[in-house]
């Protein structure tokens, strides 16, 4: 894991920074908690409430998910994008492209729609890129 | 009560009554472990799940729980849901989904 910008801890309302966290995991179904775990402690840091920490760490389980089960071998690299009351995640992995129609991304974006302020996924012929923001009032 | 397994995301176990007990996270992880522990006890008649110990839930493993509706239907039962934790129940109204199940508070 690697972080680009230290800061100070949790980040306060105004102030101009933004952490980014980096975490690159294999493809494997177990790393939904890592990611998880890693993800709600970010969005703590970035003062979201309780209940924002738990859509958070949805989303990122959705997306993990989304992308896991394409059956690459190639890791996710997952970068975390931290300021006060908002956690910005950005997946990407050698994927093959999604197909439209599949009830798994079908559900994974209705959820995703719930949770998140806004997301969305591409895919540049190589790799898919998810991305989605979840935000709130600081407590 | 039956120890059915467990791995770093869930933990399953089935009462004497026959009942699947789920405790932990239901993600990419858990959900295969929750549906070998439903095609064991699923033919033996209406199945019960109890997910008042799940503190995580997502479409992944709510898919687990969607085929087993599914698979239940085709018997004419319905999958009756224990105490749905407040994970579970939110992913459930997020989806639309609860009305497929019979919920027991």
């Amino acid at each position: 894991m690697t972080r680009d910008q230290p800061t100070s801890s949790p980040a306060q309302p105004g102030q101009p920074i933004a952490t980014r966290v980096t975490l690159v995991v294999p493809p494997d179904p177990s790393m939904a908690r890592v990611a998880r775990l890693t993800a709600s402690a970010l969005a703590a840091s970035a003062g979201l409430t309780v209940d924002a920490v738990d859509d958070v760490k949805i989303a990122v389980s959705e997306m993990l998910a989304l992308l896991v089960g394409r059956g690459s071998a190639d890791p996710v690299t997952m970068a975390f994008s931290v300021s006060p009351g908002e956690l910005v995640v950005e997946m990407t992995s050698a994927v093959p492209p999604f197909d439209g129609d599949d009830p798994e991304l079908e559900l994974a974006n209705l959820v995703l729609d719930a949770v998140t302020a806004r997301h969305e996924t591409t895919h540049d012929g190589n790799a898919a890129r998810i991305v989605a923001s979840v935000s709130g009032p600081v407590t | 009560v039956t120890d059915i397994g467990s791995n770093d995301s869930l933990a399953v176990t089935i009462d004497a009554d026959g009942t699947v007990v789920a405790i932990g996270d239901i993600d990419m992880a858990g959900g295969p472990l929750l549906e070998a522990s439903i095609a064991r006890r699923e033919a033996e008649g209406p199945l019960v799940i109890d997910l008042s110990k799940v503190v995580f839930i997502d479409s992944s493993g709510l898919r687990t729980l969607l085929a087993a509706s599914r698979r239940a239907a085709e018997r004419a039962e319905t999958v009756v849901l224990r105490a749905p934790s407040r994970e579970v129940s939110r992913l459930l109204e997020i989806t639309g989904t609860a009305s497929l199940f019979s919920i027991q508070s």
